[in-house]
């Protein structure tokens, strides 16, 4: 007992003059889950025994920086996936490139009254507004199927981004973001042009009815063959009814590789969720079609059903992938998650 | 085929002749007064004899965490006919608790064994056919005293055809491990009341009946309606 209240009061001793220097939040979110996959990446028949699996764990650092002018101040964030359940599962798949942690954000910027600009990895107003609604699991959108997100592509957190955040508007409020990225050489496929794209977007908030737009084109390489794009296009609106929330999407996305039509793709995406106390149950359905690649239709659904304990939380969710997905199986997972 | 339908046809002149207004005050709630001491001292007999020394001996060899298991796990699947009965009654915020309970004690609490879901906070409900249609404006009728079933009225004597239907045990495909299943809830529901018994004092009939049919009357209204007086206890 006295020795940790010795330790309790050597440490207050120690952390009082840093939080008087920065004001920075450490924020996190744990989430491990006992995980059952069937027909694994598409492949049927495959079905993968039961595993402890890291459904998107992530700690932060985020907060404000005194400028030293009236209204506006710094800001920075950092955010990164933590590898719970695995040891080395981000970065490179073999060798001293293996990580327990996987790049999300890393920004800075500045904020007032007029508004917010952001430079660094950030999230694209795309991600944010289009495909965040309807993205009602605990675990990583990508790991139910990251083709139901034609934004994860150059449209999600993306390297080398400048954005400008509007304040509201009576409700309304416009972000425009640019990509501006340089490699080695003007020919090695990556990122070249001055400006390598942008993403524009609006969001309206009214009482409890949400609706957004987005619309963004990223271009790498300038080969002489052509370029590489890709394009991609989004609405989404959000209902609240008290305990009920309805969540739509529509996405279309043309890519492009060497200056050839690849892919014209589009998804649909219908997501509702209904909370009794802290209770929580919800469901999504999404479409998926490519009209380049022989005409391609598949569709994915999935249940959960969420409990909150304070701050954290535990849940069961599953989620059904067409049969004929090449890219994704079934997956339940049964998840406890803790948020700091 | 045609017994079926006969069936419906009793079931169905039954819950017509339910539906009319009930013209008896209380003192009328049991006009089959004979007929019911007679099953109820046949039941009492088969219990004194049979299934309170079975539930005794149960008691006192079980150890009472194992015995809690047992408890929890058939509360568990009792959850699966609450879910549907709250969703028959409309009350959807009482079914998401239902689910929820079902789905966290079948995964987290290893089967039911384990009620994780009660300290978590997700409320326990407890629905079932007679009281849905009670819900519904169905009237008790009279009441009911069922060989082997016990305390009962016409309705929720009905109701427990559908109840049984319904129940999870019965979707069993092994016979034996349905049958075992069938005796152990049995004797476990009966082990839960040896406590609650000693409260009964006069006559044993009387106290029953009218324990059951407040109960009942409680239990359609979710314990909040103008119908319940806790004076009359």
């Amino acid at each position: 007992m006295k020795k940790s209240l010795i330790a309790l009061a050597v440490a207050g001793a120690m952390t009082a003059p840093m939080i008087a220097q920065a004001d920075a939040t450490l924020y996190g979110s744990f989430r491990i889950g006992l995980q059952q996959e069937s027909d694994v990446n598409g492949v049927d028949g495959t079905d993968r025994e039961l595993d402890v699996a890291d459904q998107s764990s992530r700690v932060g650092i985020k907060g404000d920086v005194d400028l030293g002018l009236d209204g506006t101040k710094g800001l920075f964030h950092w955010e990164a996936n933590v590898s719970t359940a695995d040891s080395n599962s981000y970065g490179a798949t073999t060798g001293s490139g293996k990580s327990m942690f996987g790049e999300r954000l890393a920004y800075i910027g500045a904020k007032g009254d007029w508004g917010k600009a952001l430079i660094g990895r950030q999230y694209h107003p795309h991600y944010l507004l289009i495909q965040a609604p309807t993205n009602v699991f605990n675990p990583s959108s990508g790991d139910y199927g990251e083709r139901f997100n034609l934004g994860n592509t150059y449209h999600k957190r993306t390297d080398n981004s400048i954005a400008y955040y509007s304040p509201s508007m009576n409700g309304f409020t416009f972000i425009a973001g640019a990509v501006v990225g340089s490699s080695g050489d003007d020919s090695d496929n990556a990122f070249d042009e001055t400006v390598d794209g942008y993403n524009i977007a609006g969001v309206y908030t009214a009482n409890n009815f949400t609706v957004a737009a987005s619309y963004g084109d990223v271009e790498s390489s300038d080969a002489p063959a052509g370029d590489d794009s890709k394009e991609v296009w989004g609405l989404s609106a959000k209902y609240t009814m008290d305990a009920l929330e309805l969540m739509a999407k529509y996405e279309e996305a043309d890519t492009e590789v060497a200056g050839a039509n690849t892919a014209e793709e589009s998804v649909w995406e219908l997501a509702a969720r209904y909370t009794v106390g802290d209770t929580s149950f919800y469901g999504r359905y999404s479409d998926y079609e490519d009209d380049v690649a022989g005409g391609l239709d598949l569709d994915q659904f999935g249940l959960g059903i969420q409990q909150k304990l304070g701050n954290g939380r535990v849940f069961l969710e599953h989620v059904n992938n067409d049969g004929d997905d090449t890219q994704a199986g079934d997956r339940t997972v049964a998840g406890y998650r803790l948020d700091f | 085929m045609k017994a079926k339908l006969r069936s419906l046809l009793v079931a169905g002149a039954v819950s017509v002749m339910l539906t009319q207004p009930a013209v008896a005050a209380d003192v009328d709630v049991d006009p089959w007064e004979g007929f019911n001491r007679a099953m109820f001292s046949f039941n009492d007999g088969l219990d004194t004899y049979a299934l309170k020394p079975v539930s005794q001996g149960y008691k006192a060899v079980m150890p009472d965490i194992a015995e809690t298991g047992v408890n929890n796990f058939f509360e568990n699947l009792a959850d699966v006919g609450t879910l549907l009965n709250n969703l028959l009654q409309g009350k959807f915020s009482n079914a998401t608790e239902d689910f929820a309970r079902i789905a966290f004690n079948s995964t987290f609490g290893l089967a039911g064994l384990i009620d994780v879901a009660t300290p978590m906070g997700i409320e326990k409900h407890d629905e079932d056919f007679g009281q849905t249609f009670g819900y519904w404006g169905v009237d008790s009728g009279p009441y009911l005293v069922l060989p082997f079933f016990g305390p009962a009225t016409v309705r929720d004597g009905i109701g427990m055809v559908p109840d049984f239907l319904v129940d999870p045990v019965r979707q069993l495909d092994d016979n034996g491990a349905r049958n075992a299943l069938y005796v152990t809830r049995i004797i476990d529901g009966r082990a839960q009341l040896l406590e609650a018994e000693k409260l009964i004092s006069g006559d044993k009939y009387t106290f029953i009946r009218d324990a059951y049919l407040q109960k009942r009357a409680f239990s359609i209204v979710d314990g909040d309606g103008e119908n319940y007086d806790e004076s009359n206890f």
